[in-house]
């Protein structure tokens, strides 16, 4: 090699050197909130122009709230199942009886989760008639538990039959003042259980595995737990009325849990600790399976049924899942309802025998359900009534931040597209209803995007003034331009960490719902460090018929998930969101 | 004024210090350290009342230190299950602050006659 050849060389290294040296000073590496929080202020958010559109006080007076049958969402919105001629009406010569049923055995996108509807396919075909001729069809519509229960109390939904997937909801039915009518106690066996993964549990120290010590080292922080939403999910609902009756101290002896002991000090601040404690709650225990399945170390135990534990407990990487059983006696009804006809009745009481046959309950079994698991006395507590389980919620929600204050930040798309199929005015109705379910104290802000972001409501500790004041402004909202994904969030990530520096103790959570890919401003390779370090949970929303890869991504880089809406479901899925966290 | 003593009553002093401690460790030597059960309940407390419950535990290990008096087996309970050690865990393992729930009396009772001769630690009373 030349002098000169070497003499090029070293000045090119000098030059390629030079060049990372001043990268690496211009942008110093995110590996901290701190440092996060650098990034954003000194090199992402001077490129960013944010306008500030508040909504004056005078203004903040709209937002009456709206009577409960119009905050449900409609049963047209839930596909039905069970019949060639789905969605058609039937001819006078058939007799339809609709059941409402619980996803987890009439869900017809997964395999796994569609008896219901094979059994109803299966007993269509058969032909049968009534006693007036006509001939039977029984159709499915899945529709989860808890807001089932809710659309029949509601009105404007008259469904033949219903089959939540636990006594429980008939209990809260009951306290609604609707009796149904039970035809039979279980069509399939299931059970709600806690999936543990076994070498988290030996890594704790093994011993038993049962429900009190699961309990005992959540509480200790040694054990990463899941749970879901009681007001949604029956192992949410399942595992919340246990913990309580155990906290009571009613496992070593027995009793129901009274309604008076929720009111003790002690049993509420135990509540609150183990809240603390708790790693993740989401609406129901679906999404937390997703997130176990993309990172099997995320989460130690999860609150589900016994039929998804054993279907996950296939999958690869987790075959030293361990299942804990717990709770009362719940079975998966079927009943008739105060409005059933007589010959809708009869038609279901011929369902329920041919459901429960040893064909229909063989082919139950293939799809996980089968017998399920004896539960010890210590996790065993007497089924309880409506008005204790109504309560429990209750106090679930009053308690379940563990003391300390949630802040949510908004983030809404409003640029040109949102005005197809209604998207913009749904999104409006949802959030409006869904203010309801915030608890007072949390704070909530809004910012929209579109070819910039716009500050419409800064993070606000809710009360009845903030209320007036955010239902104000998302009825202005209106929809046009790009769509500056990325600036938004930018924006809204800056807004949550200012507030995480003023409250560490905090929980912070940022909802992202857009209904399109990203088309100016930053990308997600900007924000990638930012928000991996930025403590925020980040929750997107698909909205409409978009490919969500890009929001799949953001959810994924802090073991988020992503929610698909569209416009006839947003309502729900709005409202469980802020029933979960806020 | 000072007195000084004699020498001989200096000797005698000594010589019945000396014997006194003579016949303490004899008497170490001949009876043995008292042992006994240690219970400890872990419920919902208060902050001062965790303190206080730990301040009895931390005089309990120096006692256990000075050989004094042992603690045998050591049970902790709550409404959630009983673990037992053979030997008094640190204080920082009793994880009096992440205890919840209220008393578990059956376990209580259960204990009590199985290790009647037991020193039991509680909170005087959950708030």
């Amino acid at each position: 090699m030349t002098t000169r050849s070497l003499l090029s060389l070293s000045i090119a290294a000098a030059v390629i050197g030079g060049g990372v040296l001043a990268n690496t000073a211009l942008n110093p590496p995110v590996t901290s909130f701190d440092s996060s929080m650098e990034r954003l202020e000194r090199r992402l958010l001077p490129s960013i122009t944010v306008e500030s559109a508040l909504t004056p006080a005078a203004l903040a007076s709209a937002g009456a709230p709206l009577p409960m049958a119009e905050r449900l969402p409609q049963a047209a919105a839930f596909p039905l199942h069970g019949s060639p001629a789905d969605g058609i009406t039937p001819s006078g010569s058939t007799l339809r009886v609709e059941i409402v049923s619980s996803l987890e055995k009439a869900d017809n996108q997964r395999a796994s989760h569609r008896w219901l509807v094979d059994a109803a396919e299966r007993f269509n075909q058969r032909g049968e008639r009534g006693n007036d001729g006509r001939r039977i069809e029984v159709v499915v519509r899945p529709i989860p538990s808890g807001l089932a229960a809710q659309m029949l109390v509601a009105g404007g939904y008259r469904p033949a039959g219903y089959s939540p997937a636990s006594q429980q909801w008939l209990e809260l039915l009951r306290l609604d003042g609707i009796t149904p009518t039970l035809l039979q106690p279980s069509l399939v066996g299931n059970r709600s259980v806690i999936a543990v993964r076994g070498a988290a549990w030996k890594q704790g120290g093994g011993g038993p595995l049962a429900f009190g010590p699961v309990m005992e080292r959540t509480l200790a922080g040694q054990l990463r737990m899941g749970t879901c939403n009681p007001y949604l999910c029956s192992p949410g609902l399942d595992f919340m009325h246990t913990l309580l009756w155990t906290t009571a101290g009613h496992a070593g002896q027995g009793g129901a849990l009274q309604a008076a002991e929720l009111e003790r000090g002690s049993i509420q601040r135990s509540l609150e600790l183990f809240q603390q404690r708790v790693s993740r709650i989401d609406p129901t225990y679906i999404e937390q399976i997703e997130i176990w399945k993309r990172r099997p170390e995320a989460l130690d135990a999860v609150v589900m049924a016994e039929q998804s534990y054993r279907q996950l407990q296939r999958e690869p990487g987790f075959g030293d899942l361990v299942a804990v059983p717990f709770g009362a006696e719940q079975g998966s009804p079927l009943v008739a309802l105060p409005w059933t006809t007589g010959a809708e009745r009869q038609a279901l009481e011929r369902f329920g025998r041919f459901v429960t046959s040893s064909p229909l309950q063989t082919l139950a079994r293939s799809q996980d359900f089968g017998q399920p698991s004896p539960v010890p006395d210590g996790a065993r507590p007497p089924r309880a009534g409506g008005e204790l389980l109504r309560k429990v919620q209750r106090l679930w929600k009053q308690r379940k931040d563990g003391g300390r204050t949630v802040y949510l930040q908004l983030l809404v798309d409003v640029s040109g597209s949102m005005n197809e199929d209604n998207r913009l005015s749904q999104l409006k109705r949802a959030v409006i209803v869904a203010s309801g379910a915030i608890n007072s104290g949390n704070q909530v802000g809004l910012i929209s995007f579109s070819d910039k972001p716009t500050r419409l409501m800064p993070l606000q500790p809710y009360d009845a003034n903030s209320r007036a004041r955010l239902l104000a402004t998302v009825q202005g909202l209106q929809a046009n331009g790009s769509t500056a994904l990325y600036d938004g969030l930018a924006v809204a990530l800056h807004d949550l960490m200012q507030a995480r520096r003023r409250d560490p103790n905090g929980r912070f959570h940022l909802l992202v719902l857009s209904d399109g890919l990203a088309t100016k401003g930053l990308r997600l390779e900007d924000l990638r460090s930012v928000i991996e370090n930025s403590d925020i949970t980040i929750t997107p929303i698909a909205y409409g018929d978009v490919n969500d890869g890009e929001l799949r991504d953001i959810a994924t880089i802090r073991e988020g998930t992503v929610y698909r809406g569209d416009p006839k479901r947003i309502l729900p899925l709005i409202n469980d969101l802020f029933q979960t966290t806020l | 004024m000072a007195t000084s003593l004699s020498p001989l009553a200096s000797r005698l002093l000594i010589g019945g210090w000396l014997g006194q401690l003579l016949l303490a460790g004899g008497i170490a030597l001949v009876a043995p350290i008292p042992v006994r059960p240690l219970v400890i309940e872990r419920r919902f407390c208060s902050e001062s009342q965790q303190e206080a419950l730990l301040h009895r535990y931390r005089q309990l290990v120096l006692r256990n230190r000075l050989g004094i008096e042992r603690f045998r087996p050591v049970i902790l309970y709550s409404v959630y299950g009983k673990q037992e050690h053979d030997e008094l865990p640190a204080a920082s393992a009793l994880g009096l602050a992440s205890a919840a729930g209220d008393g578990n009396r059956q376990q209580a009772a259960q204990l009590q006659d199985n290790h009647p001769t037991a020193l039991v630690l509680r909170c005087q009373q959950a708030p």
